[in-house]
Parts: structure tokens; C-alpha cells; sequence
């Protein structure tokens, strides 16, 4: 009983991925900005890579199959989702940052109050 | 969205479909050439006389069927890594103005770079298992250092034991190893007057040398492949040795505006 929803969660999450996947690329041509094909590739990288990682763990741990090939398989799955879920954020964190402060592309927005506080300080 | 956008990738695409369905159907009969049947077969099978003791056949044509190719390909990168650091090596380290990374590329770095150095061990020790190899591995290294540099300052390094002339001599340690081993197999049958050729792995026909290829006591049993563990690592060591140190300088040339202006 707990074998299968287990199996079916992970397949679920699977299916997540892939949606979410479809999702990312579909927003990575239709947004115009830098920042906002930024959010869509993340959407990609986080939901495509992270969710169906997990889902993997989960169903491998619902087969029918010996302790030590569930260990293996769930454990590297889970150390890759860790993995991904710490550096695709600060991967992302410091391409718009560095973007923004080099002045590579300049958002599109009505208020910049970090552009005022930065150009203010007159720090970096 | 204009036209042109949507139906150029159309088009590629079912150009590619098209190509790689008319090329299955040259070929419809799905075998293997007598050459790829022969390693598929001969490597990984413990009772042929031909054997290699490996699971991954890659790193075992790799290595014993081509092991005299590989160790060249070695050799050159280690010559030109040479070259590239007798042209680099003179800069002057002072008067660098960095820029530190925000806290949380710090952070993320710092808790990230064991874990690559632990995979790349993995890769690299379990490469005649699965496959990997120790170019493979010394190549997922190198990530780590890297990350490091541009989180941190190429100055961080130091902190963790890293010398350029330690390395320096790691790398020409690590060729060495792979042309000892190499080479062993004439030393032994000058000694003792039996038949051996170059890059010999396991005891052929006709060929009485030999390295251990698999430890089996009773409490625990391990697969050597020979000679494959060994060049393993010696390539292992040399290849994030040399990375290393390109990637060093080319940083500290970044650091000093060369490269970016």
C-alpha cells in the first residue's frame, strides 16, 4: 500500500517536471526582459531538475527491488536535489546582480529606488 | 511573434527528423560491426583470455587495448600547460583590487566544494565499474577550485594548501606514475626473461606479465582491473593539477583587468 503511493507520488512529481519544464521554455522566448528570462530559466532549472529528482527518490522507493539498489538510487537522487536547489538560486542571485550593477541591462521599470540608493551612497 | 521565428526551428527540426530516419533506414538490419561485438564481449567476460577485468569497456580500451595513445594525449597536455606557465608565471601579485562576492555565493560555494571534490574522487577511483575515468574526474575537480576563486579571490586558495609549485610537481608526478606503469611491464621481463609488451594489463597467450586484477580475500572481495585503477588516478591527479593551475593564473589575469579590459 505504502509502496505504491509512494510510487505514484514520485511519478506525479515527475509529471510536475515536465510540465513545469515546458512552462520555462515556453516563458524563456515569449518575456522580452534579461530579469524576466532569468525567472522563467530558474522556473526551469528549480521545477525541472529539483521536483523530478525527488520524484525519482520517491518511486525508486517504491519498487520492488533490494534495500541497497533503493539506498543507492533515492540517496544520489536526494544529494543532486540538494545540490540543485543550493546553487541554481545563488547562480541566478549573482547573474542579475552583476547584470544590474554593470549596468548590462537596465530593468524596465516605472521606480529604481536600488539605482537611487546605490547612485546616492556613492558605495561601488 | 513573427512568422520566421516560429518556422525556422520548425524547419530545422524536421530536417533533423528527416535525416536521422532516412539514415535508420540505410541501415535497417540493427547489428553491431564484428569489431564492437569483440570488445562488448572479450572485455567484461572474466573466463576469455582476452579479458581486460572491467565492467566499462570505455575505460578499458581506454587504457589497455590503447594505453600507449593515452599516455601521449597526457603528455601533451602536460607540455602545454608548461608552456602556457612559462609564458604567465612572471606577473607580479600586488595591487590587486577585488571585489568580494555577496554572502550568500560565499556561503553557497563554500558548502559546495566538498561535495564536488567527493564526487570527483567517486568518478574517478570507481572508473573501470561505472562509467567515469580519471580525466572525468579531474575535470568535475576542477569545478570546485574554480568556484572557490570567484566566489572568494584567487588568494583564497592558498589558504587551503594550494602552492602552484606543489602542484606543479603533483602533475609531473601523476605522468610519471602512468609511464612507470606503463613501462613496468618491460623492466619485469628484462628481469626474468618471460615475453611483455608495453601498456600490458592482464597476462595474455604468448605474454606472462601481469597486474593483480582482482583482491580476493574472505572478508571482502575487490576489483582492480589490472592496471586500469592505477592509471586511473595517476590521470586523475594529473589532469586537476594542470586544470588547476591554468585555471589559477588565468583568474589572477582576470583579477588584474587583463582579460576583461
Amino acid at each position: 500500500m505504502i509502496d505504491t503511493i509512494l510510487f505514484y507520488l514520485g511519478i506525479g512529481l515527475l509529471f510536475i517536471g515536465g510540465v513545469m519544464d515546458i512552462i520555462a521554455s515556453i516563458g524563456f522566448f515569449k518575456f522580452k526582459d534579461f530579469y524576466t528570462r532569468l525567472h522563467a530559466a530558474t522556473v526551469g532549472a528549480i521545477g525541472g531538475g529539483f521536483y523530478p529528482l525527488l520524484g525519482v527518490a520517491l518511486a525508486v522507493m517504491g519498487l520492488d527491488v533490494d534495500l541497497w539498489f533503493k539506498a543507492v538510487f533515492s540517496g544520489v537522487s536526494l544529494i543532486t536535489a540538494a545540490i540543485i536547489a543550493l546553487g541554481v538560486p545563488a547562480g541566478s542571485h549573482i547573474l542579475a546582480r552583476s547584470v544590474y550593477r554593470s549596468r548590462e541591462v537596465e530593468p524596465t521599470v516605472i521606480a529604481d529606488r536600488l539605482r537611487e540608493d546605490l547612485e546616492g551612497g556613492g558605495s561601488n | 511573434m513573427r512568422r520566421a521565428e516560429v518556422l525556422i526551428p520548425f524547419a530545422i527540426g524536421l530536417g533533423l527528423f528527416a535525416l536521422t530516419y532516412s539514415l535508420g533506414l540505410l541501415n535497417p538490419v540493427r547489428e553491431l560491426t564484428s569489431l564492437a561485438r569483440t570488445y562488448l564481449t572479450i572485455i567484461p567476460d572474466k573466463t576469455s583470455t582476452y579479458t581486460s577485468m572491467s565492467f566499462e569497456v570505455v575505460t578499458a580500451v581506454i587504457w589497455d587495448q590503447r594505453g600507449f595513445d593515452t599516455f601521449f594525449e597526457t603528455s601533451v597536455l602536460f607540455l602545454a600547460i608548461i608552456a602556457s606557465l612559462s609564458l604567465i608565471s612572471k606577473t607580479e601579485l600586488r595591487n590587486i583590487f577585488y571585489y568580494p562576492s555577496t554572502p550568500i555565493v560565499r556561503l553557497v560555494s563554500r558548502v559546495l566544494a566538498p561535495v564536488i571534490i567527493i564526487v570527483s574522487l567517486s568518478v574517478a577511483i570507481h572508473g573501470h565499474v561505472t562509467p567515469g575515468g580519471g580525466f572525468q574526474g579531474g575535470s568535475v575537480f576542477v569545478v570546485a577550485p574554480l568556484i572557490i576563486m570567484l566566489a572568494f579571490s584567487s588568494q583564497r586558495l592558498g589558504t587551503h594548501g594550494f602552492r602552484s609549485e606543489r602542484f606543479l610537481l603533483l602533475r609531473a608526478l601523476g605522468v610519471s606514475i602512468i609511464g612507470l606503469a606503463g613501462l613496468l611491464p618491460i623492466l619485469y621481463s628484462n628481469a626474468l626473461s618471460v615475453n611483455a609488451y608495453l601498456f600490458q594489463n592482464l597476462s595474455k597467450p604468448g605474454s606472462g606479465f601481469s597486474y593483480p586484477a582482482l583482491i580476493d580475500t574472505p572478508l571482502f572481495k575487490m576489483l582492480l582491473s589490472g592496471s586500469l585503477i592505477i592509471y586511473n588516478i595517476a590521470e586523475y591527479l594529473a589532469v586537476l593539477t594542470g586544470f588547476t593551475i591554468a585555471l589559477y593564473y588565468l583568474t589572477i589575469e582576470f583579477e588584474k583587468g587583463g582579460v576583461g579590459g
